[in-house]
């Protein structure tokens, strides 16, 4: 009696309780834990996707969910903290998506929706359609422009005369402010390969921009290489790059990693001098790794006849790689980001099962400069039980 | 099923819980002899009963509508016998091959053939009230509301009997009358050490008080078990134990294995028996071919069929079809005839594309995948099982006919099965390599409304994700997303294989059997046995892959058709590499560029022509019967059962043995 009594009270106030974890509601979809304890305190906000809704939690561990039922992927904030912009997919295509921070029903940006139509050139008589994919949306630091992956160039016969389904998903920007105009081809992917994602903003540098890129190299080994690029390079030298085939494609874009290993998800630090990147080490783990940006690798304002993809340049854009350090390795890491004022950050990370955020602290080694994590600093900050989406990257806001 | 009744009838009538304990137990002493109808003990007097009722009602009781169970063998009624007592619905030239004995009722529903089965020994083991009255010993007939089976479950043996009609069973003493007459009590038949009160006998007399009995006396007529015979001596004596310790021990673990047998087979038959019934062991409904003579109708009679494991040369066709079939007659896109021989350990895939113009008996020229089609449409009726096995009977008979490969055994797969089983395992976690692009992707499952043909789109987003059943069936599906082709697919289908059998090789898989047979019922059909599928398992479990020949019938072995999609057949390049393959003299027709409806009629070949009689069909049918007969279905039976059947809707699905191997 007296033993059965003691659990009881121990069960009512939380004596010996080691879940770190507070339940919270996830509306019709359920409920997620939420790390509660100190080493898991953060600051800001952080939106992500749990079943294809968006959700936001913020420093006080409150839980909000923001939209229902329109399959959002990928939010970014606007860095004037008003517009949150995200994909929604649908079967055969996708939008681009704005919605106020402080709420409200979302408006299209963009539409990807087409129609399939006949295509007698086809031996079998698969058709073509104008359908297109509108995803990953990132926020210029003007708040107006958004660059985008997208095949919005589809059935666009160009010099290398391919079009239709081989043209991969490449980068372009818009202006939200005149959403009408046509966006801006910002690069190129080569056909049948994968495209390019991840494309972001360089803090403090609008005129560089970093992405991924899958290609196949010799061998049909398959090669995903981080990029850098000058947002306006292709619009500034008409004619001189086009998409196409791996033997056509052109494209002002410097690989700053070696094709040897698979590195991708780019994130730049806030202050715009640090990348961090995730790296394929086998099937399941892959390993988070940070380094120093390549300087004058995109452009030479005081060099008209600046060729980014001369030899020199392209070893110019590796430059860097050998200096890059290792800060963690784990099943399925992924998606990585910084917290806004760079002391923090946070990952996808898979155990018991499930995709979940994790958090750490991140300082710079006081001998030799380079990135490491506060030891023991890495937090599981969700227990989302299966709910979160791992291909749809969070986002760190003030 | 029948081997289920094999095991149960083994447990009834030969080797007994009861019989393994009589050599121990016949060697007790001091053991009082009852006549030969009074063997008494609770496992003897069980299976008494239950023996006399199952006689009783094997002599005279028919099998309710329904009843899976299966008679003994000796008054067994092959499926041909039963066949012609009660003729199936698919009458006429038409026949059904290999309608195996895990065929359900569903597929016969032929009450008449069915009320004319032995009675069903499968039914729940009851308590012996229904025993037949004769049956019972006189002497225990006293009272109709006497319940003898708790009378003896209450009265513990002490002692095994040395009568040899006993089988050494304990046996009980005098049971002790439970309180079920009104207003007595147990201790009035109390007789132990030092009672001053007369003994139990019917001779004692009549009127004389005697507190003891004084209930009783109160009813006339009524006299206690075993009365007649007076008190045994053993409880004339000094007090003794009633119930060894290692007789206690014995009995109830015992009682406990046959308390776990039990619930293991009414688990077994009320989680995994229905769907499994409704999976194997179906047939295949071979269509009339015409004489190109005379148009006559010719029964193609039945094709000969033996164990997998017995024949030299075995070739699997698997089918694999976009939709289950509930709203429209589905296309069977795969068409994939697997040969293995034994002798030299050879293992090859023959794909013949969906396109492929061929020969369709009684149909004309159409496309390959049109052949299941067509047969499920000639079927005409409106359960999906008879349906697909005459789409797969088609299938085979196209085979037969344009490349002369003989078909033994075939799978018919729907792809929405592999989503169902893939949402079972609770989804994959794969790092998905690069974006998968595709704007031609077939949108052919759960496209409800749409057509066959339609198309939709695919974006996969790289890295680490949560695939789901639909998600995963269109990673490993798209063509379009790799320039290194089928390189890549098999590649992927690799990530998902081995996120898919790691979640199933955990510990409750036995657990999740049940569902992920329920996912399968549907959506996966095959007149293969379990010991099909055990053969064919340790095959693609221990093959070589690197040996393995896959063959696609693609350019050079085919050419487009200048006037629609179809890809028309080379013969010259088709007949030696199938004759190479299959280790036959190939066959190949060639087809007309632009032929649409009917074409030419098909000739027969001497493979139908050579058809067994229906005499040699009843035997080989009882043959065949008698050979799945012989092992005992047990749970590593059945967990590999299921996974093999994992693996052939896997190979189906991926179009690769390697499916199987991971």
């Amino acid at each position: 009696m007296l033993a059965t009594l003691a659990l009881c009270l121990q069960s009512c106030l939380g004596i010996g309780n080691t879940n770190p974890f507070q339940s919270k509601n996830t509306g019709k979809n359920g409920q997620i834990g939420v790390n509660s304890t100190q080493q898991a305190r953060f600051s800001g906000k952080i939106y992500f996707t749990l079943n294809r809704n968006l959700y936001v939690l913020d420093g006080q561990l409150k839980l909000t969910q923001l939209t229902q039922g329109l399959d959002v992927r990928n939010p970014a904030v606007s860095p004037d903290g008003k517009w949150i912009a995200f994909a929604s997919f649908f079967k055969n295509y996708s939008n681009l998506m704005l919605m106020p921070t402080s709420g409200g029903t979302p408006q299209m940006l963009l539409s990807g929706d087409g129609q399939y139509f006949p295509n007698p050139a086809s031996p079998m008589g698969a058709p073509k359609s104008t359908f297109k994919w509108l995803a990953q949306p990132v926020w210029n630091a003007d708040s107006d422009h958004l660059l985008f992956v997208s095949d919005l160039d589809k059935l666009t016969i160009g010099p290398c005369n391919v079009d239709d389904f081989l043209l991969d998903p490449l980068i372009l920007s818009m202006s939200i402010s005149n959403p009408t105009q046509r966006p801006q081809t910002v690069a190129y992917s080569t056909f049948g390969d994968g495209g390019l994602r991840d494309p972001s903003y360089r803090p403090g540098h609008t005129d560089q921009i970093i992405y991924t890129g899958y290609n196949y190299g010799p061998n049909a080994s398959q090669m995903i290489q981080i990029f850098m690029e000058d947002p306006n390079a292709i619009a500034n030298h008409p004619r001189t790059y086009q998409p196409g085939s791996a033997s056509c494609e052109s494209d002002p874009g410097v690989p700053i990693t070696q094709a040897s290993q698979m590195n991708f998800e780019p994130s730049f630090s806030p202050d715009g001098n640090t990348v961090l990147y995730v790296r394929r080490e086998d099937a399941t783990h892959m390993s988070l790794y940070t380094m120093p940006v390549p300087e004058g690798i995109t452009g030479n304002p005081n060099d008209p006849l600046f060729n980014p993809i001369s030899q020199q340049n392209l070893s110019q854009g590796l430059s860097m790689y050998s200096q890059s350090t290792n800060l963690l390795e784990g099943l399925y890491i992924s998606q990585p980001i910084w917290s806004p004022d760079g002391t923090h950050i946070l990952y996808y990370s898979f155990a018991n099962k499930s995709f979940d955020i994790w958090i750490a602290t991140i300082m710079k080694n006081a001998k030799t400069g380079a990135y490491i994590l506060k030891p023991n600093s890495q937090v599981q900050l969700t227990n989302a039980q299966g709910q979160l989406d791992a291909d749809s990257r969070a986002f760190w806001t003030m | 099923m029948k081997r289920q009744f094999k095991q149960i009838q083994t447990s009834q009538g030969k080797e007994t819980p009861g019989d393994m304990q009589s050599n121990a137990s016949s060697q007790l002493e001091n053991v009082p002899t009852y006549p030969k109808k009074n063997r008494s003990g609770l496992l003897s007097s069980y299976n008494t009963t239950v023996n006399n009722a199952q006689r009783s009602q094997a002599s005279s009781k028919p099998t309710p509508f329904g009843s899976i169970g299966l008679p003994p063998r000796s008054t067994q009624v092959s499926k041909t016998e039963v066949a012609k007592q009660s003729p199936s619905p698919v009458t006429g030239p038409l026949f059904r091959e290999g309608s195996g004995l895990f065929a359900s009722s569903a597929t016969t529903p032929n009450t008449q053939g069915l009320t004319q089965q032995p009675p069903n020994l499968f039914a729940p083991r009851h308590v012996p009230q229904q025993q037949p009255a004769q049956a019972m010993p006189p002497q225990t007939r006293s009272t109709p509301n006497f319940d003898k089976s708790r009378a003896y479950a209450e009265a513990p043996s002490t002692k095994a009997s040395s009568n040899p009609n006993s089988h050494g069973l304990p046996v009980a003493p005098a049971p002790i009358m439970p309180n079920i007459y009104p207003n007595t009590d147990n201790l009035a038949l109390r007789n132990f050490p030092g009672d001053t009160n007369p003994p139990r006998s019917a001779n004692y007399p009549a009127g004389v008080p005697y507190t003891g009995f004084s209930s009783m006396q109160q009813m006339s007529g009524v006299r206690p078990p075993y009365a007649q015979y007076g008190a045994p001596t053993s409880f004339q004596g000094k007090r003794k134990r009633h119930f060894p310790m290692w007789a206690r021990f014995v009995t109830g673990f015992t009682a406990f294995l046959l308390l776990i047998a039990g619930g293991l087979f009414t688990y077994y038959q009320a989680e995994i028996a229905p769907s499994l019934n409704n999976i194997i062991g179906q047939g295949a409904i071979h269509h009339p071919l015409t004489s190109s003579q005379n148009g006559t109708p010719v029964a193609m009679g039945n094709i000969q069929r033996s164990n997998l494991s017995s024949q030299n040369r075995v070739n699997i066709l698997l089918l694999g079809s976009d939709t289950d079939g509930k709203n429209a007659a589905p296309l069977a896109q795969s068409d994939i005839v697997v040969t293995i021989d034994q002798q030299t350990h050879y293992v090859g895939m023959l794909s013949i594309p969906r396109d492929m113009q061929v020969s369709i008996p009684n149909n004309g020229e159409g496309k390959m995948d049109a052949a299941f089609s067509y047969g499920w449409q000639d079927q005409g009726g409106n359960n999906p099982t008879t349906n697909a096995e005459a789409g797969a009977g088609l299938a085979e008979d196209t085979i037969q006919e344009n490349f002369g490969i003989h078909i033994d055994r075939y799978a018919w797969v729907g792809l929405a099965g592999f989503v169902k089983v893939i949402d079972t395992a609770g989804g994959v976690d794969v790092d998905v390599t690069h974006p998968m692009v595709d704007d031609d992707y077939p949108d052919d499952v759960a496209n409800s409304g749409g057509s066959a043909y339609d198309y939709r789109r695919l974006y996969i987003a790289p890295g680490p994700q949560h695939l789901d059943g639909p998600d995963a069936l269109n990673y490993v599906r798209t063509r379009h997303s790799d320039l290194i082709g089928d390189f890549g697919r098999s590649a992927r289908q690799q990530q998902v294989l081995s996120a898919l059998k790691l979640k199933l090789a955990t510990p409750d898989t036995l657990s999740q059997t049940p569902q992920l047979l329920k996912d399968l019922n549907g959506y996966l059909l095959t007149d293969m046995q379990l010991d099909d599928l055990a053969f064919l398992g340790n095959i693609a479990r221990n093959v070589d892959l690197n040996s393995v020949q896959h063959v696609t019938l693609s350019p050079p072995y085919s050419t487009p058709s200048s006037t629609n999609s179809n890809y028309l057949p080379v013969c010259s390049q088709i007949t030696p590499v199938v004759s190479q393959m299959f280790g036959i003299q190939a066959n190949c027709i060639p087809q007309s560029s632009g032929s649409a409806g009917l074409a030419s009629i098909i000739p027969l070949l001497p493979y139908f022509n050579s058809g067994v009689t229906s005499q040699g069909a009843t035997q080989n049918s009882q043959q065949f019967s008698s050979q799945i007969h012989g092992p005992n279905l047990s749970s590593m039976d059945i967990t590999g059962g299921v996974h093999t059947l994992l693996d052939i809707m896997l190979m189906t699905v991926f179009e690769s043995f390697d499916a199987a191997k991971v």
